[in-house]
């Protein structure tokens, strides 16, 4: 194939050949490290996140009925409350929470090893009520779940029940995830040890949980996390998490509001799924996502735009040689292979100069932080991509060049 | 070598209908050297486009080397092109992108040729037209008459039967003319039928043979001329 003069020929028009190098090179950078990033977070929002979310549900209960506020309302409410929804068939389980899981809103406190002089690293919590670990449906790997006597009495002061943690010389007894655990005792004894906030309260870890995600599962520590056992009820709002059967699901969550509002007239009830919490933190990310998708699509459309342009460009200016060639013996078909060699040629080299765009790129964005390493399926298939791309660009101009008559090549101009 | 019967040649656009050519008939043998001459717009050029299969025409029939050329597909015509004819242009039509080397390589590319056997053809060519020492050279960097010569080595480094010349001097001084001139003269003594349209008297003279067209239609004027140093044969006479 005629492989050796064109490629020399390329090298007679270097603005236009460098031009379409360069388009190409960067797009496949861009493209590639986009690509990238929404495996990558794809892969996040596919993970596991511990719990059974597929048949949790949600349920906050916000009081209008100024009969709350007297002494004790409140909490008779509450064990009302999880006990007419255990009772409620399809229900696995219920327990009380302050704040959901994967929601993107929750608390943490700093915390280090009891006794030690280290600095108090953030770990995120959750206060829960009985029957947490069963609720969640995580997996307890080490030690126990939460007995009675771990939670505090709940007819002393319900008032600052929540605000437990900050009372001092207290010491709690708790649940870690295994990353936890790990974190501030790597040799794996964390069992049985403790670990302290700011004043004085010490916990206990008296258990292990495998795998939970904390509220902020795209965050960067999304398994930090520990589990106060408490009593989160107030006279302002009061939160429950429902697990139910498999396959109840449904029946269960169109239930829910008017049982609670059967048991209690006086307040708004809102039943949410863990899932539709989960997709709403999601959401931003997803959208970015999808943002970053199209951004690629239409850059790769832009090139491939480009890429006609050009060659339309330089067909049109070549139409005598193309004439000339056609007069020395060109066939048709020798035309459209020569702007397609000669586009092979310069997406060849574009793709080259891409590969090494593309790592500059990604260790660029990586030293900012947050751009995942390239993965070279990812890479080989937008090379693919880009290559076709190209040749189809070229094609449909290269069609048109070869219609170029021969006698052109005898026209005056 | 080249027979044309009848051949008619309409161009049409819009409003008018041009006559290019009307009842054109014309033998040239093999190993002729022919001077076409006529007024502008008189079909010389119209006359060699069909004569070199770059262009069709409307009615009346063409062989070429004992073949009817006027029922060929594109791609059989492209290849009759490329073995058999070998054209020379006014405007030299060089392909700027490419040295003197592959400009000559061109024809020889699309007949697919070894590497070794196509680069001994293009340095006998370009020896034969003394551009020897420039094929690394671009077109851009050469003069006029440099140019055409290698246009001339890339027409005739296929040694194809028929060379055909629109006006190849018409864009040069005389001193380059005739050499030019010399080049064809050498090229049709080897062997090959040269048909060349000028405008120039003294050049056509030079010619084996010389033919007039006016308003598409041939005048010849019947001279009698030397026949070609290597053909007994008479002069083919205009029909
Ligand atoms: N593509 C075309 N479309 C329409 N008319 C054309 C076309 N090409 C040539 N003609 C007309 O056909 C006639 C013959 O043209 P041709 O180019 O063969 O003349 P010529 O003898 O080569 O002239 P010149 O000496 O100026 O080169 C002219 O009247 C010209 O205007
Ligand atoms: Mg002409």
């Amino acid at each position: 194939m005629e492989f050796g003069p064109i490629f020399r020929s390329l090298f007679q028009n270097r603005a236009r050949t460098w031009l379409i190098v360069l388009e190409i090179g960067l797009t496949l950078a861009v493209v590639v490290n986009c690509l990238v990033l929404i495996r990558d977070q794809q892969a996040q929002i596919g993970r596991s996140t511990g719990m059974d979310e597929q048949n949790l549900i949600a349920v906050t209960s916000v009081p209008f009925d100024p009969a709350f506020q007297e002494e004790g309302y409140s909490v008779a409410s509450y064990e009302q409350d999880l006990r007419e929804i255990e009772a409620m068939p399809g229900v696995r389980s219920v327990t009380s929470i302050l704040q959901f899981p994967l929601s993107g809103s929750g608390s943490a406190t700093g915390r280090r090893i009891a006794g030690s002089e280290d600095q108090r690293t953030t770990v995120p919590y959750f206060l829960m009520g009985p029957d947490a670990i069963d609720t969640l449906g995580v997996e307890l790997v080490q030690g126990r779940t939460f007995e009675p006597g771990d939670f505090p009495d709940l007819h002393d002061d319900d008032e600052e029940q929540a605000e437990e943690e900050e009372d001092t010389d207290h010491v709690t007894n708790i649940l870690v995830t295994q990353y936890t655990a790990d974190k501030f005792f790597p040799d794996g004894d964390a069992l049985g040890k403790q670990i302290e906030g700011n004043n004085n309260n010490v916990d206990t870890i008296v258990g292990i949980v495998r795998l939970m995600h904390n509220s902020w599962p795209l965050g960067p520590d999304p398994e930090n996390l520990m589990i106060h056992p408490s009593h989160p009820v107030n006279n302002r709002q009061t939160r429950y998490l429902v697990r139910t059967e498999p396959g109840r699901f449904d029946e269960v969550f169109v239930a829910l509001e008017p049982k609670l509002r059967e048991v209690e007239e006086g307040r708004i009830v809102t039943v949410r799924s863990l899932s539709e919490m989960k997709g709403n933190y999601y959401s931003s990310f997803t959208s970015m996502n999808q943002l970053l998708g199209w951004i690629s699509v239409l850059l790769v459309a832009v090139t491939g735009l480009g890429i006609v342009g050009m060659t339309s460009f330089s067909v049109t200016q070549r139409t005598r040689h193309i004439g000339t060639r056609r007069a020395l013996g060109a066939t048709r078909g020798d035309i459209v292979r020569w702007f397609l060699v000669e586009n092979w040629i310069m997406t060849g080299i574009g793709i080259a100069v891409g590969v090494a765009l593309t790592f500059g790129l990604n260790y660029m964005l990586a030293s900012m932080g947050g751009v995942p390493q390239i993965q070279p399926p990812i890479l080989l298939v937008s090379i693919l991509v880009m290559w076709l791309m190209g040749l189809l660009a070229a094609l449909i101009p290269a069609l048109r060049g070869s219609l170029v008559q021969p006698v052109i090549a005898t026209r005056s101009v | 070598m080249l027979t044309m019967q009848d051949v008619r040649k309409v161009y049409r656009t819009e409003h008018v209908e041009t006559h290019a050519l009307s009842h054109f008939s014309i033998a040239v043998n093999e190993g002729e050297f022919v001077s076409v001459m006529g007024p502008s717009g008189s079909g010389k050029t119209t006359f060699l486009n069909i004569a070199g299969l770059l262009d069709a025409f409307d009615e009346g029939t063409y062989t070429l080397d004992g073949v009817d050329v006027s029922r060929l597909s594109d791609r059989e015509m492209s290849k009759v092109r490329n073995e058999k004819i070998g054209f020379i242009f006014q405007t030299f039509n060089l392909i700027p992108d490419l040295n003197v080397f592959d400009n000559v390589d061109v024809p020889l590319r699309y007949r697919g040729l070894g590497a070794a056997s196509r680069k001994q053809a293009i340095e006998e060519a370009l020896a034969t037209v003394g551009l020897s020492a420039r094929y690394k050279h671009y077109p851009s960097q050469l003069s006029g008459g440099q140019q055409q010569r290698v246009a001339i080595a890339r027409a005739l480094v296929g040694q194809p039967k028929l060379i055909l010349a629109d006006e190849p001097t018409g864009n040069l001084d005389s001193a380059m003319a005739s050499e030019i001139m010399d080049l064809l003269e050498k090229i049709n003594s080897s062997g090959a039928t040269v048909v060349m349209v000028t405008h120039d008297p003294e050049l056509a003279n030079r010619a084996s043979r010389q033919i007039h067209l006016l308003d598409g239609k041939l005048i010849d004027l019947a001279q009698e001329r030397p026949a070609p140093l290597y053909d007994p044969s008479p002069a083919g006479q205009a029909v």
